[in-house]
C-alpha cells in the first residue's frame, strides 16, 4: 500500500466528480455513475424475473405430484454450485466461436452473437434487428443493459431461482389448507383463491425475499467478476467497455488495481453503505405497508 | 391449487388409492401441463450441468466442432487427470486449502454462534436487546462495505505477523489461513437461526437441569444443542457451503500460491488455459462436486432449515 496521508474530503469530492459532471454544457456519466447505472440494470433485470419465476415454480411444486423432491433438487442445484465453476460453464455456453448458445441462435435463424464481449445495449440491438433505428432524442442510458450484462443477469437468475423457490414453497406450506377449503365451498374460483388467499398470505415471504435479494444484488461480485473475465490479478473485469462494472466491482477495481485509490474505494463503500440503509428503510416504509401479516 | 390434499407439513400425504370423487375434481390435462412446465424448467436448470460434464469428456478437436456433439464421440476421462495435474502445484493443494478453511472456519464459527445464540436466547444481561439488534444490523451491511476495513484490520493486528503493539511494521494475518478465516467467525445469520431454536426449548428443561446440578455450560452442550440438532446442522451446512464457495475475500487477503483456495485457483486456471474448455470443464466439475455432494447427502436439512428461517425471519 502507498503511504497514507490525510486528505480531508478530497475522496468524497472525487466521488461527486466520478458520478456525473458537465462537459461542454452536457451532463456526462463518470465511472461511478456508469457503475450505478449498471447496478440498476442488474437489479431490475434479476429481481423481478427471479421472484416471478420462483412464484410460478413454487405454486406448481406445491401440488400433489410425483417426484417433487427430484424437481426441487433440480431447481436448487445451481445454488449449491460454486459460482466460479458455474461461471466457467456459462463462459463456455456463451463462447462467441463455438458456444452452444450461438448454435441454438443459428438453428432458429438468428445471427451469431459475441455475448459476453458485446457492449451494445440490448434494446438498441433489438431496435436495429427489427429494422427500426434507435430514436435520436432518447438518451443511451435508457437503451438497457449491454448484451454482456444480460448474460450475467441470465446467469444470476439461474443461480438464485432455487433458493427463492424453496423459501416460497415454505411460505405456501404455511398457509392453512382450511382457508382454501372454505373459500372453495363459498364458490371461489382458482383466480380468486390466488388473489384473495395465496397472494396476501405469501406477501411476508415475498417481502423477505425482496429485501434480501436487493441487498444481494447490490453486493453481487462473483458472478460479474467471473463472467467478465476476471481471472487472477492480471485480467481486469467489468468489461466490455465497463458495461458490467457493478458497484462492488468498481470498488474492488479501485481498491486492488490502483494502489493510490484505497482511500477513494473506502469512501465509495461508505457512501454505498448509507445508500443501502436508505434504500432498505424506504422499502420498509413503502412496500411493507402492502404486506399482510396474518 | 390443490392445497387441500397436502398435509400440515406441506407434503403430499398418501400414495394409496384415491377416493373416486377426488380424481374427478382434478382433471388429468392440468396435471400433465404441470409436469410439462416443471420438466421443461428443470431441464433448463440442469442443462449447464449436463454441458459441463459432457464437455469435460471431449477432446480439444471435438469441443470446437460445429454443430456441437450432444454425446462425446470418444470419451476422454484422462482430461480429469490432466486438469488435476496442470497447475504448477496441482489442485490437490488447493483442495486441501479449501477443506482446511471450510472445516476449521465452520467449526469456529459454529462455536461462536452457539455461545452467542444461547446467551441471547436464555441469559439475562444488561443491554441484551440493543446488542442483539446490533448483531442483526450487521446482516444489512453489504460485504463489500466491510471489505476494506477488514483488510486493514487483518493487516494491522497488533503483535502478529511481525507487527508491533501498535499494529504496524509487519503484515499481521495478511496471507495466512488465520486471515482468511477470522473475519467470518461472527456470523449474524447463524446466531439468529440458533437463537430461534434455543428460544423454543421449554423453560422447564433448564429448571430440571438446575435441580440436577447442571451448570449452564453442561446444559448447553448436553441438552440444548442435542435437542436443537436439526437447526445446528442447517446452520453448519450453510456455513460450510458459504466458506467453500467464497472467492472475493480469499482473493484479496492472500498473495502466496500455497494458500490459494480452490475457487481462486480456478480463476487462475482459466487465465492459463484460455481456450482449453474441455480441461476447464473437468476442473469445474471437480470444483462443483463437493458442494453438490454435500447438498445431495443432506438435502432435507438444507431445504427445511432454509424454509424455517425464511418463514420465521
Amino acid at each position: 500500500m502507498a503511504a497514507e496521508r490525510f486528505v480531508g474530503l478530497a475522496n468524497y469530492r472525487r466521488l461527486l466528480d466520478e458520478t456525473i459532471r458537465v462537459e461542454d454544457g452536457a451532463p456526462v456519466l463518470g465511472d461511478l455513475g456508469q457503475s450505478f447505472l449498471v447496478t440498476l440494470y442488474y437489479v431490475i433485470g434479476t429481481i423481478p424475473a427471479t421472484l416471478l419465476l420462483a412464484f410460478v415454480i413454487a405454486n406448481l411444486l406445491h401440488q400433489k405430484i410425483r417426484a417433487r423432491g427430484l424437481f426441487r433438487a433440480a431447481y436448487f442445484l445451481p445454488h449449491v454450485t460454486s459460482t466460479v465453476a458455474a461461471g466457467m460453464v456459462f463462459l463456455w455456453i456463451f463462447n462467441p466461436q463455438v458456444g452452444v448458445a450461438n448454435w441454438l441462435l443459428g438453428r432458429v435463424g438468428l445471427p451469431a452473437q459475441t455475448w459476453l464481449q458485446d457492449p451494445d445495449p440490448v434494446l438498441k440491438k433489438i431496435a436495429a434487428g427489427v429494422g427500426l433505428g434507435w430514436p435520436a432524442g432518447l438518451p443511451d442510458a435508457l437503451a438497457g443493459p449491454s448484451l454482456a450484462l444480460l448474460c450475467v443477469i441470465i446467469f444470476s437468475v439461474w443461480s438464485a431461482l432455487g433458493f427463492n423457490t424453496v423459501i416460497m414453497l415454505a411460505g405456501l406450506a404455511a398457509i392453512p389448507p382450511e382457508l382454501y377449503e372454505a373459500a372453495r365451498l363459498d364458490g371461489a374460483n382458482a383466480r380468486q383463491l390466488m388473489r384473495r388467499i395465496t397472494f396476501p398470505l405469501l406477501s411476508p415471504t415475498i417481502f423477505f425475499l425482496l429485501t434480501i435479494s436487493l441487498i444481494a444484488a447490490f453486493q453481487s461480485f462473483e458472478a460479474v467478476y467471473v463472467l467478465s473475465g476476471g481471472g487472477g490479478f492480471g485480467n481486469s473485469a467489468g468489461g466490455p467497455l465497463n458495461t458490467t462494472m457493478t458497484l462492488t466491482l468498481y470498488i474492488f477495481t479501485n481498491f486492488y488495481q490502483r494502489p493510490s485509490a484505497v482511500g477513494y474505494a473506502a469512501a465509495a463503500s461508505f457512501v454505498l453503505f448509507f445508500f443501502l440503509i436508505g434504500l432498505t428503510a424506504l422499502q420498509f416504509r413503502v412496500v411493507e405497508r402492502r404486506v399482510h401479516y396474518g | 391449487m390443490s392445497a387441500d390434499r397436502l398435509g400440515p407439513s406441506g407434503r403430499a400425504e398418501s400414495h394409496g388409492p384415491r377416493p373416486a370423487g377426488r380424481a374427478l375434481r382434478f382433471p388429468r390435462p392440468g396435471t400433465v401441463a404441470v409436469y410439462l412446465a416443471l420438466g421443461a424448467g428443470a431441464l433448463a436448470m440442469l442443462f449447464p450441468f449436463y454441458w459441463m460434464v459432457i464437455t469435460s469428456f471431449k477432446d480439444l478437436a471435438e469441443i470446437n466442432l460445429s454443430p456441437p456433439t450432444v454425446v462425446p464421440r470418444a470419451w476422454h476421462p484422462e482430461n480429469y487427470l490432466t486438469a488435476w495435474n496442470k497447475p504448477e502445484s496441482t489442485f490437490g493443494r488447493y483442495f486441501l486449502n479449501s477443506a482446511i478453511i471450510a472445516l476449521v472456519g465452520t467449526a469456529l464459527q459454529m462455536l461462536c454462534a452457539i455461545l452467542a445464540a444461547y446467551a441471547f436466547a436464555r441469559m439475562d444481561f444488561p443491554l441484551k436487546g440493543p446488542l442483539f439488534l446490533l448483531v442483526l444490523a450487521t446482516l444489512m451491511i453489504p460485504f463489500e462495505v466491510t471489505l476494506i476495513p477488514n483488510f486493514v484490520t487483518i493487516r494491522h493486528l497488533p503483535l502478529l505477523g511481525g507487527n508491533d503493539w501498535s499494529g504496524s511494521g509487519g503484515r499481521g494475518l495478511y496471507d495466512s489461513y488465520g486471515g482468511i478465516i477470522l473475519p467470518g467467525l461472527a456470523n449474524a445469520f447463524s446466531v439468529f437461526l440458533l437463537r430461534q431454536a434455543f428460544l423454543q426449548l421449554p423453560r422447564d428443561f433448564w429448571d430440571a437441569a438446575q435441580i440436577d446440578g447442571a451448570s449452564r455450560w453442561m446444559f448447553l452442550w448436553r441438552v440444548a444443542v442435542p435437542l436443537t440438532l436439526p437447526t445446528v446442522l442447517t446452520a453448519t451446512l450453510f456455513a460450510l457451503l458459504a466458506r467453500w464457495k467464497a472467492v472475493l475475500w480469499p482473493l484479496i487477503i492472500t498473495s502466496s500460491e500455497e494458500l490459494r483456495p480452490v475457487q481462486v485457483a480456478m480463476l487462475y486456471f482459466r487465465g492459463e488455459e484460455g481456450p482449453n474448455f474441455h480441461l476447464l470443464m473437468a476442473a469445474a466439475t471437480l470444483v462443483a462436486l463437493p458442494g453438490i455432494a454435500l447438498y445431495l447427502v443432506a438435502q432435507r436439512h438444507f431445504t427445511e432449515g432454509l424454509a424455517s428461517a425464511g418463514v420465521k425471519g
